[in-house]
């Protein structure tokens, strides 16, 4: 019992000396928190499961003519674009939810430290998962080629590309909703209903429908996640990318930065 | 170390923390008494850097708690046992802490063993916990990174008898072991057993300090006695009192 009250007096450091994380621990336990709870699990499982899906569906039902590798790893990624930002919502706001921001800020008060670590170990699990749906599609080519030998097994880098900025901006606009809404039902229902409430009414307002493209978030994006046969986007088109998630994603991250700073943790 | 000077904090129109100002001597448990409402857990929260301060500073071993590198490993807080991930296990709760704090994955388990949740509980999910579970397991994060100073709101809440004497004997040890203890409660009866010294807190204001046997020195009834100091209405709530500070006069 005492040993584990006092373990080591000899080696008491002064407060001061007593170093902290490195960052790169900080994104390394922000990411082991994403599977350690059943929530989390289950949603990796789902997402999992997803894009086994698509890519079943796609050999299923798609014209032979269009499997390729690149076309499989489109489909993939259509799942992992859908719940890549509700998991960067609950890796954010589930602190806020479970009210562990007692505990994480009793280690760690920074809450620069807290958004930051956050925010790297939201773009790496974007990161894997894509990895994880190319993977999956590299499985998908392998068993459609058994089926028609004309598969393309041609890698199209700058679609996969792009495919990865999407997926980047999808769990950063997450993190985004997550951070201001810091309430997982809350950041959830709006990063969900919000664009699709939004939409209509860029439609339907004439003085807006011009700007709707760079507003809307799933218009500015698709490009990204439908490869044209050109390859790149054009500078207009990265425009708007980069205009739609200055809004979606740098309002409610900076906005909920400051509520952080403001906010009483209780 | 703990050094308490002249927290003060509103929330809108209403001071919940006024002029505060307290100190917690290591080696020593004291005990932050007041009712619900008093301002005891404002002000932990002020010393633990969770909310910020109108006036006044609060240090731990001489360093305001935002400032410390490390500071699971010089202070240890429990501030609310319940706040842990529910979907998370005791063990993994504890591992996780273990890795921010840089101490090894094995004083996760030694801890675990100490508070009495080794075993299946320790794989059991926090959710599932009952709330005398949840305060072992939030004492074991507590002490996780060996910390000098323990900060512990409330800590008997949901203990039964025999695990507040549990409690009481290892704060009782920490401190005997040069620990400083600050640790909350609104049962006078429930600390003043373990406490050297007192801070009783009643409308955000310090009511009384002192050590235990001074403040409770010729008090016949202390559930009274409590309630006169803590009592904002009464028409003098520190009469009888041998140990005042300038505040209670009101």
């Amino acid at each position: 019992m005492s040993t584990a009250l006092n373990p080591d007096p000899a080696v008491d450091l002064a407060p001061l000396e007593i170093k902290g994380p490195s960052f790169g621990t900080l994104v390394a336990v922000e990411l082991r928190k994403s599977v350690d709870t059943v929530t989390g699990r289950v949603l990796l499982g789902v997402l999992a499961a997803l894009m086994v899906g698509a890519l079943a569906l796609g050999l299923g039902f798609f014209p032979e003519a269009e499997w390729s590798l690149t076309t499989f790893a489109v489909y993939a990624a259509l799942p992992l674009s859908i719940l890549l930002p509700v998991l960067g919502v609950l890796l954010v706001s589930g602190e806020f939810s479970q009210r562990t921001t007692l505990t994480t800020f009793a280690l760690v008060p920074s809450r620069a430290r807290f958004v930051l670590s956050k925010t790297v170990a939201a773009l790496v699990l974007a990161v894997l998962g894509s990895v994880v749906a190319l993977l999956l599609s590299v499985a998908a080519t392998g068993l459609a080629t058994a089926l028609e030998p004309d598969t393309s097994w041609a890698v199209e880098w700058a679609a996969l590309g792009q495919l990865l900025v999407a997926q980047l901006i999808f769990v950063l606009v997450g993190v985004g909703f997550g951070l201001l809404a810091q309430n997982t039902p809350l950041g959830v229902v709006s990063y969900l209903l919000l664009p699709s409430i939004l939409a209509p009414v860029l439609l339907i307002v004439p003085s807006l429908q011009d700007v709707g493209g760079w507003i809307d978030l799933t218009t500015a994006t698709g490009p990204l996640t439908t490869p044209n046969t050109s390859g790149l986007l054009d500078a207009g088109q990265w425009a708007r990318v980069g205009t739609t998630t200055a809004i979606w994603a740098g309002i409610p991250f900076a906005l909920g930065w400051l509520r952080l700073l403001r906010r009483e943790i209780a | 170390m703990i050094e308490v000077s002249n927290l003060t904090k509103t929330f809108g129109s209403t001071t919940v923390v006024s002029d505060v100002s307290f100190t917690c001597p290591p080696g020593t448990v004291t005990g932050f008494l007041g009712p619900n409402g008093a301002g005891k857990s404002t002000t932990m929260r002020m010393l633990v850097g969770l909310s910020p301060a109108d006036s006044g500073t609060a240090t731990v071993a001489g360093v305001p708690f935002r400032r410390l590198p490390n500071p699971g490993r010089v202070v240890g807080v429990m501030l609310d046992a319940s706040a842990q991930h529910a979907g998370r296990t005791g063990r993994e709760t504890l591992r996780l802490g273990a890795q921010v704090l840089g101490v090894p994955t094995t004083r996760a388990d030694e801890l675990l063993e100490l508070v009495g949740l080794a075993g299946p509980a320790s794989r059991k999910r926090v959710g599932k916990y009952s709330l005398g579970m949840r305060q072992r397991l939030g004492l074991a994060y507590a002490l996780l990174g060996d910390p000098d100073v323990l900060v512990l709101d409330e800590p008997a809440n949901g203990l039964d008898p025999q695990g507040i004497r549990w409690m009481r004997g290892l704060v009782r040890q920490f401190a005997d072991g040069g620990g400083t203890v600050l640790l909350s409660s609104h049962l006078l009866g429930e600390v003043a057993a373990v406490a050297d010294r007192l801070v009783v807190i009643g409308g955000g204001q310090i009511v009384a300090a002192g050590p235990t046997a001074e403040l409770l020195d010729g008090q016949d009834d202390l559930e009274e006695y409590f309630f006169r100091l803590t009592d904002p209405t009464s028409p003098d709530p520190t009469s009888p009192g041998p140990t005042r500070t300038e505040g209670a006069h009101r």
